[in-house]
């Protein structure tokens, strides 16, 4: 899989950010399909979407810096960046869009996360919602993270649900979501 | 049961009745059962007449003393089984009446127990990461694999204090269950051990037992008397299940139960799993409402002051970034709260505006009470607020180049009529726009009394009013 990776052209459609691996980013926490994932850095944290189409990423970034409760200046960075560096720095990558909000060093954050961006390599499977013998399941075959909501568990029996999931959410190791519902 | 046996018997002549001496007789009366693991002990009252003194022996089946009884006339017991209790009078040394009573020494216990009736379902978050557990407001409350260990009787275990996670096994273990306020639980417990002939009842204060009799392997089925608690709150006050031989307390054995009283059942719009109340929420958080009234603006206005105050939060006063929300559709469409992180503080505990309002719709919605975000929209001057963690009141939260808000999120039950708000206390005196300030925390205001205090200068209004995800 490694091999049909490549590093990253600016702009375009890239393939993601790993999740795991980029210096000084903590455990992820996946939110949902259209909210990407977010981790702890030294002194706050960042948050990541990889789009399906570079509109994608592009809505997300608007929404993100529109959220703001002050609306930050623009920086020359990526394909679009606002923030003062310092403290805040958001950009936009293609469909590839991150937020650094930290206590000191954002534009250094964001530089790593920047570089780890990848293209190429194989597109995320779908996750698939299975009937078994005792309830319902979910598969998703090379998922980091798969999120169940809209369930009815069966007590105690985590994974297992007495009424299918409304939705699953499997995420990849480059923080692409698919969904089965 | 009483058995007189006279020894020595001679008719009283007619006519000096007075002078007749009486005839020698001696009745014992006291515990029918008892188990000495619960605390239980047999006790008998002994009257005699005529005669020197009396001696109480109790006698196993075989006839053999196992215990020769002090002038207290009580016994701890020994192994389980039937005895027999004799009193006997004696005259000059010998004997000249007897009387005898049966008691069962048991041993007797509940195996399980499971808080019944309207539960509520509740989730264990698992720190978060999608490991979503819950009971499905049906599991049982607890499990024992015996009542005796030894040669003692085994405890009801303490509830459940992980806040975060279930037990991987739930034997063992005591479990909290959730209810609305004023509901009826009803706690069915399996009986288990050796009661040979003895008649046992239960009864714990407070509940009605409402089926079922003491046998081994049978269940009991108590229904409370009145409601779960006077309001929203947790309820642990310790009940005791007493075993009854008769009038007499054959044991009794602690149920150490602990019960949320919520206002009603979630109030999200999804339902199941994760929609659910979350121990790790309802737990502080209606610890921290106790004794509230019973209705909705009084327990939203104490989860204000909880947020607020309680939780340790701070506004970004540098970006006003949400650290644990985001909007996942159009600008503020489709809030998303990742609740799990949040419990952590995996992002700190630095939050914005956006963040309040869904943690106080979050815990909102979980103890049963409606709540929604709305947004004010769009750009506009502040008048003095004092944000959450901070310590003073100021038009400019960011600084002399940070006098508004881009916009500001809030919640409400009825489409922004009544504002609740923890993310800021805002200046309740006839002057808002000025010093000094008198604090006001924002709990059921009028919508349009809040635009009037907060906003000093702007067209503002509500937009965007809908229910938020959360994981």
């Amino acid at each position: 899989m490694i091999g049909l990776v490549a590093a990253a052209l600016a702009g375009g459609l890239h393939a993601g950010i790993p999740v795991h691996g980029v210096a000084g980013v903590g455990e992820p926490t996946f939110l949902t399909a259209t909210s990407g994932w977010t981790a702890s850095v030294e002194g706050g944290w960042v948050r990541v979407f990889v789009g399906a189409s570079e509109a994608d990423g592009d809505a997300w970034y608007d929404r993100a810096v529109a959220t703001l409760g002050v609306t930050p200046p623009a920086l020359a960075f990526a394909d679009e960046a606002h923030g003062d560096g310092e403290t805040l720095l958001a950009f936009r990558d293609g469909n590839v869009g991150v937020v650094v909000r930290v206590e000191a060093g954002a534009r250094a954050v964001a530089e790593r996360l920047r570089a780890a961006i990848v293209d190429g390599g194989p597109s995320p499977v779908t996750p698939r919602i299975l009937r078994t013998a005792e309830g319902w399941a979910c598969e998703a075959p090379g998922a980091v993270h798969v999120a169940v909501s809209g369930a009815r568990a069966v007590p105690f029996r985590p994974g297992l649900y007495a009424e299918a999931p409304r939705e699953v959410v499997a995420w990849d190791t480059y923080g692409r979501a698919t969904v089965a519902r | 049961m009483l058995l007189l046996v006279a020894c020595q018997a001679g008719s009283p002549k007619l006519g000096d009745a007075d002078e007749a001496p009486p005839e020698p007789s001696v009745s014992i009366a006291g515990t029918a059962a008892f188990d000495p693991l619960l605390g239980g002990a047999g006790s008998w009252t002994v009257a005699s007449e005529a005669g020197d003194e009396v001696t109480v022996e109790v006698l196993d089946a075989g006839g053999a003393v196992v215990a020769t009884l002090d002038d207290t006339y009580t016994w701890e017991g020994a192994a389980v089984g039937r005895y027999t209790v004799r009193a006997t009078l004696l005259a000059k040394g010998s004997p000249v009446a007897e009387a005898e009573t049966p008691v069962d020494v048991v041993r007797v216990g509940v195996l399980d127990g499971t808080l019944g009736g309207d539960r509520i379902p509740l989730l264990w978050h698992g720190g978060g990461r999608g490991a979503y557990v819950d009971d499905g407001g049906a599991g049982p409350t607890f499990r024992l694999s015996a009542i005796t260990e030894g040669d003692a009787a085994v405890a009801i275990p303490a509830p459940w204090d992980d806040l975060w996670a279930p037990p991987d096994d739930t034997l063992g273990q005591n479990l909290p269950a959730a209810y609305a306020w004023d509901a009826r639980p009803t706690l069915a417990l399996t009986v288990d051990g050796e009661l040979g002939g003895a008649d046992l009842t239960a009864a714990i204060d407070g509940w009605t037992l409402t089926s079922g009799g003491v046998a081994d392997g049978g269940t009991l089925v108590f229904t409370k008397d009145e409601a779960l608690a006077p309001g929203p709150g947790v309820v642990e006050e310790p009940l005791t299940l007493r075993w009854m031989a008769g009038d007499d307390l054959a044991g009794e054995q602690a149920l150490p139960l602990r019960t949320y009283a919520m206002l009603g059942p979630p109030a999200f719009e999804q339902t199941g799993s994760p929609y659910l109340p979350w121990v790790a929420v309802i737990d502080p958080a209606l610890r921290a409402m106790q004794g509230v009234a019973p209705d909705e603006a009084a327990v939203v206005s104490a989860l204000v002051d909880h947020v607020y105050w309680d939780l340790g939060l701070a506004y970004d006063t540098q970006w006003g970034a949400s650290a644990y929300t985001q909007y996942t559709t159009g600008e503020f469409d489709g809030a998303h709260f990742d609740l799990s992180g949040f419990l952590d503080r995996r992002r700190g505990s630095t939050v914005n505006c956006t963040d309040c309002a869904a943690i106080l719709e979050a815990f909102a919605n979980m103890v049963g009470a409606t709540l929604q975000y709305t947004i004010l929209v769009r750009d506009f001057n502040l008048n003095y607020i004092k944000a959450v963690g901070g310590s003073e009141y100021t038009r400019c939260p960011f600084g002399t180049g940070g006098c508004g808000f881009s916009y500001h999120a809030v919640t409400t039950p009825d489409d922004a009529a009544t504002i609740f708000d923890a993310t800021l206390a805002l200046d309740g005196d006839d002057n808002p726009s000025t010093t000094p300030n008198t604090e006001l925390l924002v709990q059921a205001i009028d919508g349009e009394e809040y635009l009037d205090r907060l906003v000093l200068s702007g067209r503002v209004r509500y937009a965007h009013t809908q229910k938020e995800t959360i994981q």
